[in-house]
């Protein structure tokens, strides 16, 4: 009976000899481990990639606490809400498992809103719009850098990770962290009343009035400037009279609505020609279409009570204008005259005119792409002060500053025109910036 | 008593005849300042006070914002000697009217004055009106008015003065009156020349350096530079006592470099803009007050021209031409009235107006009432009508008190109240510019309470006078341009209230046997938007560029030849904008001034004057982001022959 007991008691052992090495290993050698990148100022929208090094596993399971899960080894994640989230890797090797949570944290995906604010007495400010908790927070460059803009922002343009700024009293271009807003790098100089810009690869093309002399008739010193983005200096100023407001660049042109004239240069980017395509009316701001097509705001001189205003549609194969469609009241207050929705089927365009009362009211207007016309009415009206329009996040935003001197608002509307919500900003809002 | 006899007799004397003399109760000469000295005699409870003497002596070299900053409870926006414009008891600037003689200085286009360009050295005295004077002066006296004094000296033989000054940043100032006449005709020449580099240094805090950490740096203020003359030039006849003829003719040009802020100082040091002013402005008048029934018959013509940067084809220019007549009668020793008329004829050319808006016609019908009671009780009442071509003008009535409370041995209190309507008419720029001109606009119309006293002490050395005043003033459809979207446009946007308390005390005394005269001002002002068509978050809160505390105070001592002064301003927080965000901090500037006056002869006198501004060299801005100069000295040297 001693035997029997000895030679089960082996049998036993071996038994659990063969059965631990059909496992592999014992429960506490299967490590999860990993490490995720960028570890800092991830926000709403960025890809957050997942290493591991998770040790004697064969099988993962991620759960990154938005209810999306993985098995990749190495997954990448984009997260859409801002918020703590736990991530949980669960490794696994056979029905031994090991699981490693770390807590995440996805900050909101800010859009900054200009605002222009009083070109003689201060400088710009921007407030930060998170649309996660529906509000805005003023003075936000301030708050993060510790001090203020010290030019009158002329237009701001998303692009490679940083936003670019035109300063139009410092006459300069500089540019910020386009997440965080910080400025780390001192801007540069050499723009003289700078009034738009647009990305191009290494290259910024900025349009410049060169001086106040355009305000007296002299349209001859305006130019664009090529600036090299890994230099940051202005490689080259190509005379462009006539005062070029807003650019687009399309199959390799650079379109550039001349504000003082009745025309739209269209330079080759490889050659640097130029060629002009007349207009109506003033031309102003494009808006690129999915054929990629330009549709500009036609406007006119401020002593001009004649001219029609309205949007030409500007095919740049052809390089002409197809199409004139008019709109009372098409102005030139900054940038944001004309903005698509986000399936570019309505693209809205602002205007303004004197009401019953003799007071200025602003007004949207829809222009339906498919059946090339305004649809009848306007989507918006009777608001004073506006000055400009910008479709984002499914709602048509209007800026509005019946002073420069006062805080400004931002108004958020459906597209059907039903008013949602009022943000205060800071004085005279006129464009919204978001990611690219 | 016998001396308060006197003094309170004085008092009566100069109010009846239409001036006052705070400063020095024994010592009141009677002058006659013809520019406003009319004015005053129907305008009981109104408080007007007048600047001479030391201060005003002292404020020669300089314009006429330096010296009410320095003597008056009164706050200016200002950049360093390009552009400054009044707020008296938080009204706008285009609420104080500016009186040479008859013509309200302020530009018909902008509707306000810049205080830089009226030069102190040509005139003789000035005289401030607080609160509402529309009653008297027409559109445009909402906060108050400023009357620029000329006295008629009625000179006999030959007088002359030359003045030469140098001071930091280039400045210079040349100037010389000269006085000649036989007792009944009298020319007087008055004229000046004015230049100031402005390169002063300043602390930029609009640099930005942020690889190296580094937001403000020393900097010069360039592109600054102000340059002005100016002639006056008097030709008056006296027919006999109390009638007389009057003809006043000044030329000015001002020029100057409109002053960058900061940012575009550092930005774009080459970046310049100019701005010149021309005007011509003629008053003359036949005065005869001979007997119970006076009168008076004027006439004016104003050419105003403006050149912005150069650009002569953009035309902005107007001209007037003024005739005013009035009659008064002293049908008692305690009672008279007056009724008079005053016409303009404008013609604005402008080139954002309508080339069909050729003239401008308005007319002011007014009528005033004196009475008073019982020797101690004076009562006045002015009514106003004006016309205006296409455009209504409210009704504009005052009703003003004086009354002598006590008269002891050696102190006399005085209580005075008025209440006053008043209203300003758009500018052209508010009804004609195009695009945003609306010819439509209401006026601006003030409601104006005020109370004051006044505690005269006269006791041997020792004399002076303690003032309070407190006021409560309501302005409605104050005009402000809004955006429009396409454009600016004019509108009737808000409401303001304004009251406040106006302390202002002078003394002289011996001071360790040293003749002594000492002055403090205080200002308290509250100054809200009570209402507005703009959103704004600033409802109820204090109106911009309006300090709520400011004050002044100035004190001389004279030994032997010398004369040694301090005088010193205070200016509290001040809002630059509805967002609470570019605040002015409260500044004191300290200033010290020494004189030596040596007559060389019976007929020549030289007087030499040392001046120091900004002794603490405090760094401060009077506009948000425009830079202002620290210590700076003037030196200046007056030649006076007879």
């Amino acid at each position: 009976m001693k035997n029997k007991f000895k030679i089960f008691f082996l049998l036993s052992a071996v038994a659990l000899f063969f059965t631990a090495c059909d496992n592999g290993d014992d429960t506490t050698e299967v490590s999860a481990c990993f490490t995720y990148s960028p570890e800092t100022t991830l926000q709403v929208g960025d890809t957050v990639y997942f290493s591991n090094c998770s040790e004697n596993a064969i099988d993962y399971t991620w759960d990154f606490g938005d209810e999306t899960t993985s098995t990749e080894a190495e997954p990448f994640h984009i997260y859409d809400a801002p918020g703590t989230y736990d991530v949980t890797l669960t490794a696994v090797n056979g029905g031994i498992s090991n699981i490693l949570t770390k807590q995440i944290s996805i900050d909101a995906d800010l859009a900054f809103i200009v605002n222009y604010g009083s070109y003689n007495s201060a400088s710009s400010t921007i407030s930060a719009f998170d649309k996660y908790a529906d509000e805005v927070t003023n003075n936000y460059y301030e708050y993060v850098n510790n001090t203020t803009l010290n030019s009158n922002i002329q237009y701001a343009y998303t692009y490679a990770d940083k936003i670019y700024m035109l300063g139009n009293v410092a006459d300069q271009l500089f540019w910020v962290d386009s997440k965080t807003l910080e400025q780390s790098a001192n801007g540069i100089q050499d723009v003289d009343k700078p009034r738009y810009c647009i990305a191009d690869g290494n290259y910024l093309y900025v349009s410049c009035w060169g001086s106040d002399d355009i305000f007296y008739g002299d349209l001859t010193q305006s130019y664009i400037a090529k600036v090299n983005l890994e230099t940051n200096s202005v490689e080259k100023e190509i005379t462009l009279h006539g005062g070029p407001e807003g650019l687009a660049i399309v199959n390799n042109k650079l379109y550039a609505a001349l504000n003082y004239m009745d025309s739209i240069a269209v330079m080759d980017l490889a050659t640097e020609e130029i060629s002009y395509i007349e207009t109506s009316a003033f031309p102003s701001y494009f808006e690129k279409d999915a054929q990629g097509n330009l549709y500009v705001a036609l406007t006119r001189a401020w002593d001009d009570y004649v001219t029609q205003t309205g949007i030409g549609y500007l095919n740049t194969t052809s390089d002409e204008i197809e199409a004139f469609y008019a709109l009372d009241g098409v102005g030139t207050t900054y940038d944001n005259s004309l903005t698509f929705n986000a399936d570019q089927s309505k693209l809205y365009v602002m205007s303004s005119g004197y009401d019953a009362n003799w007071n200025l009211s602003g007004a949207v207007s829809a222009f339906d792409v498919a059946s090339k016309s305004f649809d009848s009415g306007n989507v918006i009206e009777g608001i004073s002060g506006i000055n400009g329009i910008q479709y984002f996040d499914n709602k048509l935003f209007c800026f509005i500053a019946e002073t420069v001197t006062s805080s400004g608002k931002v108004v958020s509307y459906s597209t059907d025109g039903t008013k949602i919500k009022e943000y205060q900003t800071g004085a005279a809002p006129f464009m919204l910036l978001t990611a690219e | 008593m016998r001396r308060f006899v006197v003094i309170i007799s004085v008092l009566f004397a100069i109010h009846v005849s239409g001036q006052e003399k705070d400063s020095v109760l024994d010592t009141v000469q009677i002058e006659e300042v013809v520019s406003y000295g009319h004015l005053q005699k129907f305008q009981s409870g109104a408080k007007i006070e007048t600047i001479s003497g030391i201060g005003y002596s002292q404020g020669q070299d300089g314009n006429l914002e330096q010296l009410l900053s320095r003597t008056m409870p009164i706050a200016f926006k200002t950049d360093a000697g390009g552009l400054s414009t009044i707020r008296i008891r938080g009204t706008a600037a285009s609420h104080t009217s500016v009186n040479f003689g008859g013509i309200d200085l302020n530009s018909l286009t902008l509707g306000q004055s810049n205080f830089n360009n009226i030069p102190v050295y040509l005139f003789d005295e000035i005289g401030v009106q607080f609160g509402s004077a529309s009653s008297v002066n027409g559109s445009g006296s909402i906060g108050g008015a400023i009357y620029l004094g000329l006295n008629n000296n009625w000179t006999d033989g030959f007088r002359l003065e030359t003045r030469i000054s140098h001071g930091s940043f280039g400045e210079q100032l040349y100037g010389t009156k000269i006085f000649a006449g036989n007792g009944k005709f009298e020319a007087v020449t008055r004229a000046y020349y004015y230049y100031r580099k402005n390169d002063f240094p300043f602390l930029n805090t609009t640099y930005r350096d942020f690889e190296n950490d580094i937001f403000e740096i020393e900097d010069v203020q360039r592109n600054a530079n102000v340059e002005k003359y100016g002639l006056l030039q008097e030709l008056n006849y006296k027919f006999a006592d109390n009638e007389s003829f009057t003809f006043n003719i000044w030329l000015e040009n001002d020029w100057h470099q409109v002053q960058q802020n900061m940012q575009t100082n550092l930005n774009n040091p080459d970046f310049g803009e100019e701005y010149q002013d021309q005007h011509l402005r003629i008053w003359a008048g036949y005065k005869n007050r001979k007997n119970p029934f006076k009168f008076e018959v004027n006439g004016g013509y104003v050419f105003d021209d403006a050149v912005n940067n150069g650009n002569t084809e953009d035309t902005i220019r107007t001209q007037r031409v003024l005739a005013e007549a009035f009659i008064e009668h002293d049908f008692s020793t305690k009672a008279s009235y007056k009724v008079g008329a005053k016409a303009e004829r404008i013609f604005p050319q402008v080139y954002a107006y309508s080339t069909s808006l050729e003239k401008e016609d308005r007319v002011d019908f007014y009528a005033s009432y004196y009475q008073q009671f019982f020797r101690t009780l004076s009562l006045t009442v002015n009514l106003r009508q004006g016309f205006v071509t296409d455009y209504e003008v409210p009704f504009t009535p005052s009703l003003g008190l004086n009354y002598l409370a006590l008269s002891k041995e050696y102190w006399i209190l005085r209580f005075s109240g008025s209440v006053a309507r008043s209203y300003r008419v758009p500018t052209f720029n508010d009804r004609f510019w195009l695009p945003g001109g609306n010819p439509d606009l209401a006026p601006e119309k003030g409601m104006n309470y005020e109370l004051g006293t006044k505690w005269s002490y006269c006791n041997g050395d020792v004399s002076g006078n303690i003032k309070l005043s407190g006021f409560y003033l309501n302005i409605e459809d104050w005009i402000l341009w809004k955006n429009g979207g396409a454009f600016w446009y004019a509108e009737n946007v808000q409401k303001v209230k304004s009251q406040g308390i106006e302390f202002m005390t002078d003394w002289q005394y011996l001071l360790f046997g040293l003749k002594t005269l000492s002055g403090l001002n205080y200002s308290l002002t509250l100054t809200k938007r009570m209402a507005s068509l703009n959103s704004t978050n600033a409802i109820g809160r204090q109106l911009e560029y309006v300090p709520l505390h400011s004050g002044n105070f100035f004190t001389t001592t004279y030994w032997k030849n010398f004369d040694f002064t301090l005088n010193g301003t205070y200016t509290g927080e001040q809002y630059t904008d509805e967002e609470d965000r570019n605040v002015l901090y409260p500044c004191f500037l300290l200033n010290a001034v020494l004189s030596y006056q040596a007559k060389l002869n019976s007929s020549n006198q030289l007087q030499v004057s040392g001046l120091l501004n900004n002794l603490f060299d405090v760094d401060y801005q009077s506009s948000w982001g425009y830079a202002m100069p620290g210590i700076n000295y003037r030196l200046s040297v007056t030649y006076k022959f007879k």
